[in-house]
């Protein structure tokens, strides 16, 4: 699970850090920056993909052509922010009962074809020794510059080390975790914290439902959902065909729509053999997937991804983290209790992770203590470019306040902002 | 200094409240004021003067700010600044200050006295015009091309008339004058 995320320099951030919780939720303005910090998850995602900077800044093309992978938002000098050299990115992670660090450092470079390249990186127990580093803190005796082709990491020194690690040489334009495999001088147990690090970060997923995506035919077997929703019919079949979990899906559906459905059905299409999503009534009507509202597929698509089969998929290709905008986008506001219980429950039992950004005042009002305790507010201060980020809980009497008047109506009212922007410390500005 | 602004109809008062009381507080020594409006939408004069729904908005920003300024419309009414009065009374307390004010008549005839006006209009008939928004705001907004922009032209007209706090000043001394010199008095006691 990911607990915290810190940006320097990350677009409109000069220095913010998010903290994260199994259910974290964020709000802000229009273009308050809100969107930027999905942005930092996806340059996490796309480091855990194994990707090149190029690659994760400017997109991911397949061997044909096809794209893998949408660049990151805005012109690729515009992830740094306004007038400085580079950024950095600190995420700390609870994998198991580990609490890790990781810290990357990305400059302009006009010598590298992309235009970028990784200048820092650090990985770390929280709080303790590093598991690598490209700038200890002590000295070490023998001294190699790093040159724009490659970033010398220092490995921890073990068993047999007496006084300093290996040193290894990782290409630049690449980050350095998704490199440690590569070198046999890295003992086994620092690639196996490297992979798991890794295994965190490509587990992230960006779930943004796009209704016409789901509700075409899809090809039988393609069951995993993908972020804008493609492949739901064959997800849900598979869900569909465990009597245990179609049981707890059929569920949610009833009490989600005033439709009283009595099971989804798949039929193929004779021609294609492509698999097609209808929903069957006790009435014994079948509506196709083209006749359901929007905001019946989008909360299809996420009942797919909290109820998936994630668990039992291979680590390296389940998600574990997702990151949602708008999450009560298309959701009738009597039916959001419906989704938090599904987000709440699902955090709880299956170690899921949900990081999602709200308009919604009702969902505010509704989310129970520990989702409270992880909702930030994401504010752009006046006459700047910059936008911080601050815990809720950190904003003047706002516990009594969320009982004695409710954080929907404070949420509407601008009042998160308001306090933000008269509370900011005039020094911490100027720092 | 730090500045929430109350207004009774937050959707179009809003635009004409941050920026002149923006540039009010420049003129008076304090460049940097932080001035926020609450958007807590109060839906009119009725809700505005409600004790307990101003209380609500006092208990959020309990010690952030050092001004609460509750701006409504006169509307005609003499026995408003009464009412108005009593408000100042009820939640000026622990150092915060509370002001309230009405404008004579309408909020947009602060805007109106910041601009440039058709020639054939009298300041006089203006100020003392009850409806000024469909007699003359409107009117002036249609005329400009700006009616169809945010606050239907209240954001383009009363950024304009911000640049001119002195001549809002001159031309409404019982409203805005009066209110200005209150604010100076507190910024020369701090």
């Amino acid at each position: 699970m990911i607990t915290s995320l810190r940006l320097v320099d990350f677009k409109n951030f000069a220095d913010e850090t998010l903290h994260a919780g199994p259910f974290t939720v964020i709000v802000g303005t229009n273009a308050s920056g809100k969107s930027n910090i999905r942005d930092a998850f996806r340059f996490l995602h796309g480091i855990g993909r194994g990707y090149t900077l190029a690659e994760i800044i400017g997109g991911k093309y397949g061997s044909g052509g096809q794209i893998e992978w949408v660049p990151i938002r805005g012109a690729a000098n515009e992830i740094i922010r306004f007038e400085q050299s580079g950024f950095f990115l600190e995420v700390e992670l609870k994998i198991g009962e580990n609490k890790i660090r990781y810290s990357i450092k990305v400059e302009h470079d006009k010598d590298n074809l992309s235009g970028f390249r990784v200048t820092e990186e650090k990985l770390s127990w929280f709080g303790s020794e590093y598991i690598y580093t490209s700038h200890p803190d002590k000295p070490h005796p023998v001294r190699v510059e790093d040159d724009e082709t490659c970033l010398i990491l220092h490995m921890a020194k073990t068993g047999k080390q007496k006084k300093y690690g290996h040193r290894i040489n990782t290409r630049s334009d690449q980050p350095a975790l998704t490199q440690i495999w590569e070198h046999k001088k890295v003992v086994r147990s620092h690639k196996d914290i490297t992979q798991s690090v890794i295994d965190c970060l490509a587990g992230i997923r960006f779930l943004d439902p796009i209704p016409d995506l789901m509700r075409k035919p899809v090809f039988p077997g393609q069951t995993v959902l993908g972020d804008s929703g493609e492949n739901l019919p064959a997800v849900l079949e598979e869900i569909c065909a465990d009597p245990k979990r179609a049981a707890v899906f059929y569920e949610w559906v009833r009490e989600l729509t005033p439709v009283d459905v009595k099971k989804f059905e798949f039929p193929r299409d004779p021609i294609t053999g492509l698999v097609q999503l209808a929903i069957g009534e006790t009435n014994e009507r079948v509506v196709s997937a083209y006749s359901a509202s929007d905001g019946t597929l989008r909360f299809l698509a996420m009942l797919a991804a909290m109820l998936g089969k994630h668990s039992t998929l291979p680590d390296r290709v389940a998600a574990r983290s997702y990151v949602f905008e708008e999450i009560d986008n298309g959701i009738h506001p009597s039916r959001l209790r419906l989704l938090l219980d599904l987000i709440e429950g699902q955090t709880a039992k299956a170690g899921l992770q949900v990081i999602t950004t709200t308009h919604s005042p009702d969902l505010l009002t509704m989310i129970g203590d520990e989702a409270f305790k992880s909702t930030s507010v994401v504010c752009r201060l006046p006459d700047t470019d910059d936008s911080v980020i601050r815990s809720i809980n950190d904003l003047p009497n706002l516990e009594k306040l969320r009982h004695s008047q409710g954080l929907g109506q404070l949420h509407a009212s601008g009042w998160m902002e308001d306090a933000l922007v008269f509370t900011w410390d005039e020094e911490e500005q100027a720092k | 200094m730090k500045l929430l602004v109350i207004p009774e109809d937050v959707t179009n008062d809003q635009y004409i409240l941050k920026p002149l009381f923006e540039k009010l507080l420049k003129s008076i020594g304090k460049p940097h004021a932080r001035v926020r409006i609450c958007e807590e939408r109060l839906g009119g004069i009725g809700e505005a003067t409600k004790s307990e729904r101003i209380r609500k908005i006092v208990d959020r920003y309990d010690g952030m700010i050092d001004v609460l300024i509750l701006c409504v419309d006169r509307d005609g009414d003499p026995g408003r600044r009464q009412r108005l009065d009593q408000i100042e009374e009820e939640f000026s307390e622990d150092g915060r200050r509370f002001l309230a004010e009405n404008a004579w008549e309408e909020l947009e005839t602060w805007v109106l006295a910041g601009l440039d006006l058709p020639a054939d209009w009298r300041w006089a008939d203006i100020r003392s015009e009850v409806h000024v928004k469909e007699r003359y705001f409107n009117e002036l907004a249609k005329d400009r091309s700006v009616a169809d922009g945010p606050g239907n032209g209240r954001k383009d007209l009363g950024g304009k008339a911000a640049r001119r706090i002195r001549a809002i000043r001159q031309k409404c001394p019982e409203d805005f004058d009066a209110l200005a010199k209150r604010l100076e008095a507190i910024v020369s006691d701090r």
